[in-house]
């Protein structure tokens, strides 16, 4: 982060002794230990044979480990059909949104209309309206498109849930100096032109965020989709998981659902992982200042 | 802020007074272009959000089931019925509790993590440790609350092994009606903690490095530096993160309530929205649930707009 | 987790049904017949039928391994006829399952056969249509009567006409954890001879838990509700359609169970720790479905014993009904023939006895092996079973609900019987206006 020579001037009277810091340490471990713990329980359920799933003693490591909950889970229920649609709404939702949010917060960051403020004012609103209030309507129009059951049904409404990034992504295009889109302007680009060739490839990181921030919002959503997508095949896993141990006139398939769950951990845990630079130095940059 | 700070794209032609430039600079575009631009989005919020906002106030007029095609106007009665239904006092109490519990947990608590974790960030573990503590984050509501779930096991969880082994008595954490809704407020910090954590953290390594510099040359201590520079330059962060809250914190617990207690026990650990849901989506009762809908959506303005009236005032923009 | 609960279901399925209803799904009527067209063009000897049901999903053992009960049926009825095709599909649970059958109805594409639970008998005639059994089958009505018993077309039967084929019958039992009983040194039955037997065997099962609760009432909490207030000689709904949760032999019934939780020996565990805690090993009782005798025994680690409920003195067990029966939903009395056909091999010998295997109990004439365990099931349903409660009106699903919060705080003593009793009464006074 900060080069040496910063770092030895500004951290002179700011360094904290070492047995501090092992004591922070040991503090930061244990919130991870509270942190992670749920997730051990989930790793180790998802090989764990049926009659181990439930024991009056904890543990942690299944005495007759097995592999079979993951074949199982394909076989018990569309899984793959889930992954799939959970792929698939979650990616398509993401772009959608980079394709709206983008052009508008160039638009509302560098370019002076009659309306702006009150346009911008407007989009930030609907940061105000809880997700719920809107659920009855939405359904009802989503129905009456006969896009029940549909991934559009699932993703269009959603795509309307970008303030957060629209105000991020016009942060950072704020922070563009004005001479590299003036230079653009002098050679003759239109707007969309500066807009493709000089501001999306400057703000990277931001986009990056949203990328993430959004694939990860589309891939855990829960109740629109629990509405909309009916039909088995066309669910996606954090809303079919549920029905391995739902109904309960038949075996609970604890094992099965753990292995599924644990599948559908990866991608994002994975997505977070290689792009968390990319976050904090979005954040660093432009940060939430108003 | 005027500063190049570390981790900022490498924009060859960036200066510090270019940037300065850059927040002043507008030109005036011709025409159509700027709402080109805009159209789409406008299009899509006034389709899926303002439109449902303003037929949900119509709705909350009529009395409705969706399978009849026939509304009854019943005026205010959905409004009027609801201080005598006690299924919504409970869920109004609900609110409450959550959100005055809540909002300092998920707004006050992280900023402590961050704190904590600031003296050690250039540790090499400081990398594992935000992974897993932003994990939380990632995973489903769905997934989290099977785990919660295991682990508030009256007779097998491990919480109350752990309290067994203590001596204290077996707790009912989720079928309790005392307890409960300290679950539900459990599972709920345990899902953000991660993410404010790491807003709060990168606002702290935004702040410039010369006035730290400039401060410490002379003679600031740690602590005085961290009073009265960086703690008002998060200040920004720290409101963002203090709005949102208390809009989203009601509907945040919706997942975990979902799952781990259907509103129960005996509507314990029920809020105003999962009432709405209820009502619209369990017995059936669209304008119930449109006038809820629209009860909270003034409310939540209000809160927004007390915020910005009387806390923003505190708020130290660069 | 998000268990199928009663409210929830009706709730969504009428949802969509109206939604679709609304659109005038042109499109949607497309797309469902898109895939009958084609194979009605290949198959233009045979008569094709439809059927959704919930047990594409095998109910417990093994996965894949062998198809479900339900699907040998079909197979082995597609594979003996040679006039009629039958197509089927698991959309889900019940609540899929009928929420599909509402939007294909609405479409004008509606299934041939559905199978529906017992609880939405009402709705499956006020607001779906169901077709009587007796117009379907016509001359051949009285041989399919004669072959299925008499306890139970009356499940079916609403103002003296009847609805359906009873096809999945199960009804709440008791199970237990037979290792423990032997290890605490109590008789199972003894201890299940009355309540009073009952609760004077509970203190040495609860020593044998380590001084865990012993009893788990598990699902809704007003299912066993229904039926311990039925076998004291009680009645949710009387017939007339009046409350008779308020009298006296509903509030002595309700107190029973009240105070073993005072004694400590009530499980107050939700409906998803209940289970879980009874497969660990951790309490002794578990109240659930015979439908469950499969999943649970592929589950436990012990050895598990089933057995009826506990009398009051020397009042008869009557207990209610679970699962579902099969609805006729066909527009084209064309294929009402086809339809009969399929019921009749149902309710045959070859197919019934395929059927049998799931754990429901057997309510056809013929004398089948009944699975283990099943025995008390068996008791109950011939001493007579008293379909679930349908509460009345449009808000009914709500005041169902708000019974069943009663009922759980009742027994967890979070409010006394007579007050809580009471109270239900007004609210539910309140939400239906009976």
């Amino acid at each position: 982060m900060a080069s040496a020579s910063n770092l030895a001037a500004s951290d002179h009277h700011r360094n904290p002794q070492r047995g501090n810091r092992m004591l922070i340490h040991a503090v930061v471990v244990v919130l991870c230990a509270f942190t992670i713990f749920p997730f051990l329980w989930m790793l180790s359920t998802s090989f764990k044979p049926a009659d181990e799933v439930f024991t009056r003693d904890l543990r942690l490591v299944p005495h007759a480990p097995t592999w079979r909950n993951f074949p199982d889970a394909f076989a018990l229920f569309p899984v793959a059909h889930w992954f799939w649609n959970s792929f698939g709404i979650a990616s398509i939702t993401t772009a959608g949104k980079l394709l709206i949010s983008v052009p508008a917060a160039f638009a509302f960051a560098r370019l002076k209309f009659r309306g702006d403020k009150i346009l911008f004012a407007m989009v930030l609103a609907t940061m105000i309206v809880p997700g719920i209030v809107t659920v009855v309507p939405n359904y009802i129009l989503v129905s009456n498109l006969n896009w029940m059951n549909t991934w559009a049904g699932v993703i269009v409404p959603s795509l309307p849930a970008t303030a957060f990034f629209v105000f991020l992504l016009r942060q950072n295009v704020m922070m563009l100096p004005q001479d590299l889109i003036d230079a653009a302007r002098i050679d003759g680009a239109s707007t969309f032109k500066v807009l493709i060739q000089i501001v999306v490839p400057n703000i990277k990181p931001a986009i990056a965020v949203v990328v993430i921030l959004s694939f990860l919002g589309m891939w855990n959503q829960y109740l629109w989709p629990l509405l909309i997508l009916n039909d088995f095949e066309s669910k996606t896993l954090a809303t079919g998981m549920q029905f391995f141990t739902a109904n309960v006139e038949s075996a609970q398939m604890w094992g099965p659902m753990m292995a599924t769950a644990t599948i559908a951990t990866l991608p994002p845990l994975i997505l977070y992982a290689l792009a968390q630079r990319q976050i904090i130095d979005t954040f660093v940059t432009s940060g939430i200042k108003g | 802020m005027a500063v190049a700070s570390p981790g900022q794209p490498a924009l060859q032609e960036v200066q510090p007074t270019a940037i300065k430039r850059a927040w002043t600079g507008y030109r005036l575009t011709e025409g159509l272009t700027p709402y080109l631009l805009i159209a789409p989005l406008l299009i899509l919020i006034a389709v899926f959000i303002y439109w449902p906002l303003i037929y949900s106030a119509y709705l909350s007029f009529y009395d409705w089931n969706f399978v009849r095609p026939d509304k009854t106007y019943v005026g205010w009665d959905n409004f009027t019925r609801l201080p005598d239904d006690p299924r919504f006092t409970r869920a109004l109490r609900g609110t409450l509790i959550y959100t005055v519990t809540l909002v300092p947990l998920q707004v006050f608590l992280p900023l402590g993590l961050a704190l904590l974790l600031w003296p050690i960030r250039k540790s090499r573990a400081q990398t594992r440790y935000r992974i897993m503590l932003f994990s939380p984050t990632i995973i489903a509501y769905s997934v989290a609350a099977v785990m919660w779930l295991w682990i508030f096991n009256p007779l097998q969880g491990i919480l109350n092994k752990v309290l067994a082994e203590f001596g204290a008595e077996r707790i009912n954490w989720l079928s309790d009606r005392s307890t409960a809704i300290w679950a539900i407020i459990i599972v709920a910090t345990w899902k953000t903690l991660g993410f404010h954590m790491l807003l709060y953290l990168a606002a702290l390594e935004s702040v410039p490095k010369d006035y730290i510099e400039a401060a410490s040359l002379d003679g600031a201590t740690h602590w005085q530096i961290m009073r009265s520079i960086r703690f008002p330059l998060i200040t920004p962060t720290f409101f963002f993160v203090l709005v949102t809250t208390v809009i989203s914190v009601n509907d945040d617990v919706f997942g975990a309530i979902n799952v781990l207690t259907d509103g129960g026990p005996f509507d314990s650990t029920t809020n105003v929205i999962y009432y709405l849901y209820q009502q619209g989506f369990q017995f059936f009762q669209i304008g119930a649930a449109s006038a809820v809908a629209v009860l909270m959506f003034a409310a939540t303005s209000l809160l927004t707009w007390v915020q910005f009236r009387f806390v923003e005032r505190h708020v130290h923009y660069g | 987790m998000a268990e199928l609960t009663r409210r929830r279901f009706v709730g969504q399925a009428t949802a969509v049904a109206g939604a679709v209803a609304l659109s005038g799904s042109v499109a949607a009527k497309a797309a469902a017949a898109a895939g009958r067209s084609t194979r009605k063009a290949a198959a233009q000897e045979k008569t094709e039928i439809s059927i959704y049901h919930i047990w594409g999903t095998p109910p417990g053992g093994t996965p894949a391994e062998t198809p479900a009960p339900m699907t040998q049926v079909i197979d082995a009825f597609n594979a003996q006829s040679d006039t009629v095709t039958l197509t089927s599909s698991t959309p889900g649970t019940y609540y899929e399952t009928l929420q599909k059958t509402q939007a294909d109805i609405a479409a004008g594409n509606p299934p041939d056969l559905v199978s529906v639970p017992w609880a939405f008998l009402n709705y499956a005639v006020e607001g779906l249509g169901v077709k009587d059994l007796a117009t379907v089958a016509g001359d051949q009505f009285a041989d399919l009567q004669a072959s299925m018993s008499d306890t139970a077309w009356p499940l079916v039967t609403k103002d003296d006409t009847v609805y359906g084929f009873p096809w999945g019958l199960s009804t709440p039992i008791l199970y237990y954890n037979a290792d423990l009983f032997e290890a605490a040194g109590v008789d199972p039955e003894e201890a299940f001879a009355t309540w009073e037997s009952f609760a004077a065997a509970c203190p040495a099962l609860q020593d044998a838990l380590a001084g865990n609760p012993v009893l788990g009432l598990s699902y809704n909490k007003d299912w066993p509700a229904q039926t311990i207030i039925q076998s004291n000689g009680g009645r949710v709904l009387n017939d007339d359609g009046t409350f008779g949760f308020t009298s006296d032999e509903a509030k002595e019934a309700m107190q029973t169970i009240a105070d073993l939780d005072k004694a400590g020996f009530y499980d107050r565990g939700t409906r998803d720790e209940l289970r879980p805690s009874f497969v660990a090993g951790s309490t002794a009782v578990l109240q659930s479905s015979v439908a469950s005798l499969n999943g649970l025994t592929n589950d436990v680690a012990f050895t598990l014993g089933t057995s009826t409920w506990p009398r009051f003195g020397d009042k008869p067990v009557i207990a209610s009904t679970g699962g579902s029966f099969l609805g006729v939903f066909s527009d084209d009395a064309a294929k009402y023939p086809a339809v009969v056909e399929f019921l009749t091999f149902c309710a045959s010998e070859e197919g019934y006895s395929l059927w049998n295997q799931t754990g429901y109990v057997n309510i056809s004439n013929h004398e089948l092996e009944r699975l283990p365990g099943q025995e008390p099931a068996y008791a109950q349903f011939e001493a007579g079973l008293i379909r679930e409660t349908n509460w009345p009106s449009a808000r009914g699903v709500e005041a169902g609900s708000t019974w069943d919060v009663y009922c759980e705080r009742i027994w967890a003593n979070d409010i006394s019987v007579e007050e809580g009793v009471n109270q239900a009464l007004q609210e539910i006074t309140a939400i239906i206006g009976a």
